[in-house]
């Protein structure tokens, strides 16, 4: 080992390390795409084919529709299967049984079914619903399906013009549910054909191979001829090649056991934990997740109590023993007849046909697959059919049948087996057909596997640049530390180039094994083993004319001047995104509160609110509303008005980041964050939102710099001290949770000023530090104060907003902005980058700072406020923005400097420049949608946010308002989910809101004619159980029930008040998270085209 | 003035210690303020803390200070090579190593040694759920937003075990670990000549300690793996050797109800065997399958009746069985006899079925039984750390002293109940503010 490593010491200690780290990054990626494209290829995906169908819509906009279709079959099917795609999600139910459900934001979501189990003979109603959050565009289908009767018969339907399609479920007259049979399918309109503005369409990729449901049904029930309880079948199945795509589909009367080629594929050896247990309680919904709540759609199954549970027993029994009638279980023993026509009967569930994909464990020749059964109530039988594409594309089928050899231990003589019938005989039919993953129970290829494949990987590229550093000295008569250093840098652009490559597994539209093919593996290495050609290239000839042509370009402009027009041109760039359609988007509830409180600015002076006749001031996001208040006074009040300061600060910020950027590091990083960031989503969508966090994150951003300009020199700058403080104030004024940048500011000055004390004597500082939290200290007791004449109940986010130890309370998740920041679907790169340049950049204090800040704010936001949302990180995100550019800028800067010193080449510096490069365009490809769309590319756990990905609608309270505004009668009551929207929206006031499970803060109001509790945006009387719900709707005539967001629903109503409702009340409208519902009065038809601005 | 200098004295003497030993401070903080921070997340047990988490022994029903516990022993080490310091920087490394060691010990101990633990809290895992859609079937309910845990509930390779073990492990263990590197780092740094190879000496201590724990279970896992093959080439006696050897090496595959149910099913079919507790277990999945609820306790009360290892396995199994049975019951109205049968379940395993508790004082209250109503839900209150179930405890607590008619005291439960659970606590807040 000592003489392999012996040319290191030719290198300078920076010069080793960093060529070691090159050459080791290379090796271990490419030892990972080793390890996927040969050790362990990840599962197979399948783009399914529609053949001639059409992607469909309603007749009118609509962003939720209902599709259905009626099919007839004279028997039940032997087979039936589904292929659907949609635009963002749906839902399909046939014959009133749900058969499955897909949600992915902004792509169009696919899968394939097997179906024959929900058609019956007879007319089956196909019903799919899907709801489209992506904007613009209707709710999008395409259907593509086929059934196959017994006989022969076969019969297949697509989605085209003869499908029907509503845009709301209140359609249907009467009680019967829109997806019933008994439904009038005539008075629905016809679908028709989709408009699709995207070309090429991209559909999602499935797991489950087409063919296992698409291929008819074969294999043969065998047996072993003595009807044995155990048996073990076997057979040879042969291979042209090695690890063709092979599948195979078991089905068997007992516990199964399968080897193929000696892996045990499935077996019934499993832990009992994995096991869901049985309760035997009825059936239990799940526990919605807190999104899931707040963006259900569809009305969640209603929970009745059951009745003998309703009340206690009238006479206290203490009778411990159950009553024969009300125990499941009968007592006598079990009796197991030997007959085995009865054993098949009573034997356990009814086997499914499981799929596998076995193809890794497949080699050229002659294959063995064993199945063992074993059955202790009867036979054991086996069923298996499967198939193999051959390298020409044709399908090579293999089943059971009585070719196969069974026995009844290993070692027994072998017999052929007994066909005892063919699939979809009795007892058990046709099988329903499940798609599953082989069993893993060997640690070696969890662990040691990959660990080894990429450790051999790593040792073999180090080999290879060692030998290869050797050769080239040999030849070229160079000292060994020069060719050493060049070869390193060779292998910066390969790590790219994988990197690169890596990127499609996160992109919907590809499979997410494409970047593991074995070609790109052979690329790779042909690319390592050729690009040491470059050695021999004659030094200087191919980067002098470019050097030069830089050089001439440099002169033909003022240096000074380039960056500042750069900064205008990408300010410009930013501000149209964020002008594009900002002001399309209905209010959300969240904007409109401030927009209410924007308008006491100019009456009293200071934000407020006027519930039931008193002045309620705006103890929280203080200063939000006064740039609100100016602009809709100047160009008065509209989403547009109204959002513009948003638009601004965003634009703003871009500067700000630059800015800082080139103060912290330099132009090149405060120009490239600042594109980053003018072309990020989540900052382009939050800069059209009204709400606190852009607003939060410009005076953030301010008094970052501020504070590093202030403390940079010595002594500290005061002025700049003095901006960072009443930044702070405004920003803390802004949004409370943003006061933990003081502690964030504290450690990253003993960070960047490490050893330093001198300090400790700015007076100026304690100057500061004393004004902010005497602010802080005020704003606190003020809100703290203003809240307590109020009789209030139900609780709110105020009251989680201050600072406590969340981490030792209940409801602390310390990974939550480790998944929903630092790995969201766009910043995983910055975070990997900044995690990076730690051992490298370690020593620059402005990278400390950054990375600093980052820490601590991450760490206080995590353990120390006891709410969490992903808009409280948004204020330093660009922090994170800046810290990745910087490590990449310095890295590359490094790089350069490297091969200027060690390459002694200038092809060298030409690497070290396409690496560079190479790694900002992955930084700013990764970043956004521009270029690849990497959906996937997120931590497990964060489900992307509306404010992740553009073109997303979020709440549509506007056309749920217009449309109630529209059709609103003499003597209806409104009851608003969120009163202030629909009051500004529709211009009419509400009469009631419901809390029937007090979860909104409600306010005790004695001055109604009746005193009740109330709304606390606009005084509403407050709904609080089953009750008063009735009560109130027997007041009008008709009821209508403004639900935006739609969550809102499963929110604020009892499961008696959504019984109640999903009885008595019908959907009349429905738009983006939004459902308007009427009781009483009959069903209008309307245009929801027509006057709506959304579209 | 003369103040103000001294302070700027002792100002910098603070400074200039902090900045050479802050690695040390930070370190030691840590490792000693995560004795009492917790260090496993039980999803309804409470939560023991450094302090209560003993080194050599399983944890009990309700955790308390053990002298070797965690906590206890690691600030003793510590202690110790901080006391060591003055005579030599090398103390304090092997202080630090120990403490590395311990670090390391703690999901592997879980994983490994204590299958009980692993196994109580995944059936805690899994029960919660059941508890809380109870709760949401039958009781006035309580909408606040649940507490999530670990879902790792693949166990079936050591890796596999061992990621479920570190998926429970809470702050504590964190702050600990972070502690033990911070004063290994400290250490290293101030160690004399030949650094390089002392710590990597000490490294030797918590690899050592790895070592010792993986070996019977990697052992255990290969002959598991040999065992499945050979039965599915239908090698009966090949994979009854290698499974009992599985659970020879292996202790969580010793209280495995499934391998002593699959070794029954394959001395079943060849014949061997006429009577094990292995072929009693094996006929009670077929007797729950077809919720034969009795006869599934009547043979796993046989099976336990040849005790060992396997009695423990089968008492748990019953347990289950009997909790199966109870919701049953409960389900088809027969509240008392469910009652009996939870109470049972509670009886045979106290530590794993003690979410039990929350039914039976509901049963009892069903019942009108509210003083024994009241008493279960003690156990609870004393015994559990989810905070939505203690809310739902006292909540329930608060409707049987209403109905004793002891308004004072429901009165307080359901103030407690919002105390433990604010948010959307329709049960307690309903209950208070009344219609």
């Amino acid at each position: 080992m000592e003489p392999f490593l012996r040319p290191l010491r030719n290198l300078p200690p920076g010069a080793r390390r960093g060529s070691l780290v090159l050459v080791l990054l290379c090796g271990a990626l490419l030892g990972f795409f080793i390890f996927r494209a040969f050790a362990s290829p990840l599962y197979r995906q399948y783009q399914l084919d529609f053949g001639a169908a059409q992607w469909i819509e309603p007749a009118e906009f609509a962003p939720v529709a209902y599709f259905r279709r009626e099919i007839f079959l004279n028997a039940e099917p032997e087979q039936a299967w589904l292929e659907v795609a949609a635009t963002d999600s749906f839902k399909i139910i046939i014959n009133d049984r749900t058969v499955g459900t897909e949600t992915n934001l902004k792509t169009r979501v696919a899968q394939i079914y097997d179906v024959k189990k929900s058609l019956k003979p007879g007319t089956n109603v196909i019903a799919i619903s899907v709801v489209r959050d992506s904007y613009p565009g209707s709710a999008q289908l395409l259907v593509c399906g086929g059934f196959k009767e017994p006989g022969g018969k076969t019969g297949s339907f697509i989605s085209d013009e003869q499908w029907r399609v509503t845009p709301r479920t209140g359609i249907v007259q009467g009680t019967e549910e829109w997806v019933s049979p008994l439904v009038q399918e005539q008075v629905w309109p016809n679908a028709r054909r989709a408009t699709i503005m995207e070309h090429p369409v991209h559909i999602t990729w499935v797991e489950r191979n087409p063919l296992l449901l698409r291929l008819p049904p074969s294999g043969k029930w065998i047996t072993a001829e003595n009807a044995s309880r155990e048996a073990v079948f076997s057979a040879s199945v042969h291979a042209e090649r090695a690890r063709p795509e092979t599948w195979i589909q078991v089905a068997s009367s007992g516990s199964l056991d399968l080897l193929v080629n000696g892996k045990l594929i499935t077996g019934m050896a499993a832990s009992p934990l994995k096991e869901p247990k049985m309760p035997g309680l009825p059936r239990l919904t799940r526990e919605p997740l807190e999104k899931e709540k707040v963006e259900m759609t569809t009305p969640p199954p209603a929970i009745v109590r059951l009745p003998q549970n309703l009340k206690p027993l009238p006479t206290p029994s203490s009778s411990a023993s159950p009553s024969p009638s009300s125990s499941p279980s009968s007592t006598a023993g079990p009796a197991h007849s030997e007959s085995i026509p009865e054993l098949i009967a009573t034997s356990s569930q009814k086997p499914t046909l499981d799929a596998y994909d076995i193809s890794y464990w497949i080699k050229k020749g002659p294959n063995t697959i064993v199945a063992t059964v074993r059955n202790t109530q009867g036979p054991a039988r086996f069923l298996a059919s499967g198939f193999m594409v051959r390298k020409d594309g044709n399908i090579q089928q293999f089943e059971t049948n009585s070719d196969w050899r069974v026995g009844d231990q290993q070692g027994a003589q072998k017999q052929r087996a007994v066909e005892a019938g063919s699939n979809g005989s009795a007892p058990w039919g046709y099988l329903t057909q499940e798609l599953h993953s082989p069993v893993n129970l060997s640690d070696f290829d969890v662990v040691a596997k990959p660990v080894a494949v990429i450790l051999l990987t790593i040792v073999g590229t180090i080999a290879l640049w060692l030998l290869v550093s050797r050769f080239v000295t040999a030849k070229t008569r160079e000292a060994l530390r020069y060719a050493l250093a060049r070869d390193a840098l060779f292998h910066a652009p390969i790590i790219v180039g994988l990197l690169f490559l890596l990127l499609p597994r996160y992109d919907f539209r590809f499979p997410i094994s494409w970047p593991f093919q074995p070609k790109f593996v052979l690329l790779a290495i042909v690319a390592l083993l050729g690009v040491r050609l470059f050695h021999f290239v004659p030094h200087g000839r191919i980067t002098a004319n470019l050097s030069a042509r830089i050089r001439q370009l440099k002169n033909s402009m003022s240096a000074e001047a380039l960056p500042y027009l750069l900064l205008a041109m990408i300010i410009g760039l930013g501000f149209a995104f964020r002008y594009h359609d900002f002001g399309v988007m209905s209010f959300d509830h969240d904007e409109y509160g401030e927009v209410q409180k924007s308008k006491g600015i100019w009456e009293l002076g200071f934000p407020f609110n006027r519930v039931a006749g008193r002045i309620r001031p705006a103890t929280t996001y203080e200063l939000v509303p006064y740039p609100m208040a100016v602009t809709s006074r100047l160009f008065g009040e509209s989403e547009w008005s109204i959002r513009l300061p948003a638009v601004i600060m965003g634009t703003l910020c871009i500067g700000i980041i630059a800015l800082m950027g080139r103060r912290l590091f330099n132009w090149r990083t405060g120009l490239i964050a600042a594109f980053i960031y003018a072309c990020l989503p989540m900052n382009i969508r939050w800069a059209q939102n009204a709400f606190h966090p852009q607003q939060c994150q410009f005076m953030a951003m301010l008094t970052f710099w501020f504070f590093y300009e202030g403390i940079r020199v010595r002594p500290f700058h005061h002025k700049y001290l003095t901006a960072a403080s009443v930044t702070f104030c405004t920003g803390y004024l802004s949004w409370e949770g943003s006061a933990f940048i003081l502690p964030a500011l504290f450690l990253a000055l003993l960070v960047v000023r490490w050893g330093e004390w001198w300090w400790l004597k700015e007076f100026h500082l304690y100057r500061c530090v004393f004004f902010m939290a005497a602010l802080v200290i005020a704003q606190f007791s003020w809100r703290t104060l203003v809240s307590s004449p109020y009789l209030q109940i139900g609780a709110g986010v105020n009251d989680l907003a201050g600072p406590s130890l969340f981490f030792l309370k209940y409801g602390w998740q310390p990974r939550f902005y480790i998944d929903h920041l630092l790995f969201a679907e766009n910043h995983v790169f910055f975070t990997l980058m900044t995690v990076a340049g730690i051992p490298f950049c370690w020593r620059q204090p402005a990278f400390r700072y950054v990375v600093t800040l980052i820490g601590a704010l991450l760490f206080c936001h995590t353990n120390l406020i006891a709410a969490l949302s992903t808009r409280y990180c948004i204020y330093y995100q660009p922090l994170l923005i800046l810290s990745g550019v910087a490590a990449i800028v310095m890295l590359y800067d490094r790089l350069l400097l490297f091969a200027e010193r060690e390459g002694n080449s200038k092809v060298a510096l030409g690497f070290a420049h396409t690496a560079g490069v190479a790694m900002l365009f992955l930084l700013f490809v990764q970043s956004n949608e521009w270029l690849m769309k990497l959906y996937s590319l997120s931590s497990p756990n964060a489900t992307p946010a509306l404010m992740t990905r553009l073109n997303t609608y979020r709440y549509d309270h506007r056309g749920a308002a217009e449309y109630v505004r529209s059709h609103l009668q003499p003597g209806d009551v409104i009851i608003a989910g969120i009163p202030h929207v629909f009051e500004h929206y529709a211009g009419i006031r509400g009469n009631y809101f419901l809390d029937t499970i007090l979860m909104k803060k409600i306010i005790y109001n004695s001055k109604f004619a009746e005193p009740r509790f109330m709304d606390r945006f606009r005084g509403y009387a407050a709904i609080r159980s089953l009750k008063e719900l009735r009560e109130a709707i027997s007041r009008g005539r008709r009821t209508w029930l403004v639900f935006v967001p739609y969550g809102g629903f499963g929110h604020l109503s009892s499961p008696e008040a959504r019984v109640y409702l999903n009885e008595h009340a019908k959907v009349v409208f429905e738009s983006y998270r939004g459902k308007v519902l009427l009781i009483g009065g009959e069903n209008q038809s309307v245009n929801l085209s027509a006057g709506y601005n959304a579209k | 003035m003369k103040i103000r200098e001294r302070v700027e004295l002792w100002a910098g003497v603070g400074a200039s210690i902090w900045g050479a030993h802050w690695l040390l401070f930070v370190g030691s903080f840590l490792v000693f303020g995560s004795a009492i921070l917790k260090w496993v997340n039980f999803p309804f047990s409470r939560h023991p803390s450094g302090l209560q988490l003993p080194l050599l022994r399983n944890i009990e029903l309700l955790p308390h200070l053990s002298l070797l516990s965690y906590g206890v022993l690691g600030a003793c080490v510590l202690a110790t090579g901080l006391a060591l310091l003055w005579r030599s920087d090398t103390f304090l490394a092997v202080a630090a190593a120990i403490l590395i060691a311990f670090w390391v010990a703690a999901p592997c101990q879980i994983a490994f040694q204590q299958p009980a633990l692993i196994r109580r809290l995944n059936a805690e895992t899994q029960d919660l759920p059941m508890i809380r859609g109870f709760t949401k079937s039958y009781l006035p309910v309580n909408y606040g937003p649940a507490e999530e845990y670990s879902k790792h509930f693949e166990l079936d390779t050591v890796w596999d075990r061992f990621v479920a073990a570190y998926s429970f492990l809470g702050p504590g263990w964190y702050c600990f670990g972070i502690g033990s590197l911070l004063i290994a780092i400290y250490s290293i740094g101030r160690l004399p000549d030949e650094r390089g190879m002392t710590a990597l000496a000490l490294g030797g201590i918590p690899i050592g300690v790895l070592i010792i724990f993986l070996t019977p279970p990697v052992i255990g896992q290969h002959y598991f793996i040999s065992a499945c093959t050979a039965q599915a080439r239908g090698n009966n006696e090949k994979a009854i050797t290698h499974y009992r050897k599985a659970m020879w090496w292996d202790r969580w595959r010793r209280q495995d109800i499934n391998i002593y149910a699959t070794i029954g099913d394959l001395e079943r079919l060849s014949g061997s065997g006429e009577d094990s507790p292995e072929r009693h277990i094996s006929r009670v999945q077929e007797l729950r399958k077809a919720r034969e609820y009795e006869s599934a306790v009547f043979e796993l009360s046989r099976a336990a009746a040849w005790g060992g290892v396997v009695a423990i396995a089968a008492r748990c199994e019953s347990a289950r069985t009997r909790v199966d049975f109870g919701s049953a019951l409960y389900n088809g109205g027969g509240i008392g006899a469910a009652v009996t049968q939870w109470q049972q379940a509670l009886v045979e395993d106290p530590v794993q079925q003690q979410g039990l508790a929350f039914l039976i004082a509901r049963g009892n209250y069903d019942l009108g039984r509210y003083q024994a109503s009241l008493d279960a839900l003690n156990g609870i209150l004393k015994a559990s750390g989810d905070k939505p179930l203690l809310a739902n405890a006292y909540s329930l607590a608060g409707d049987c002293y209403t109905r004793l008619g002891r308004d004072t005291d429901a009165r307080r439960s359901y103030n407690q109940s919002l105390k433990e659970d604010i948010l959307v606590n329709f049960w307690a807040m309903s209950a208070l503010t009344g219609d």
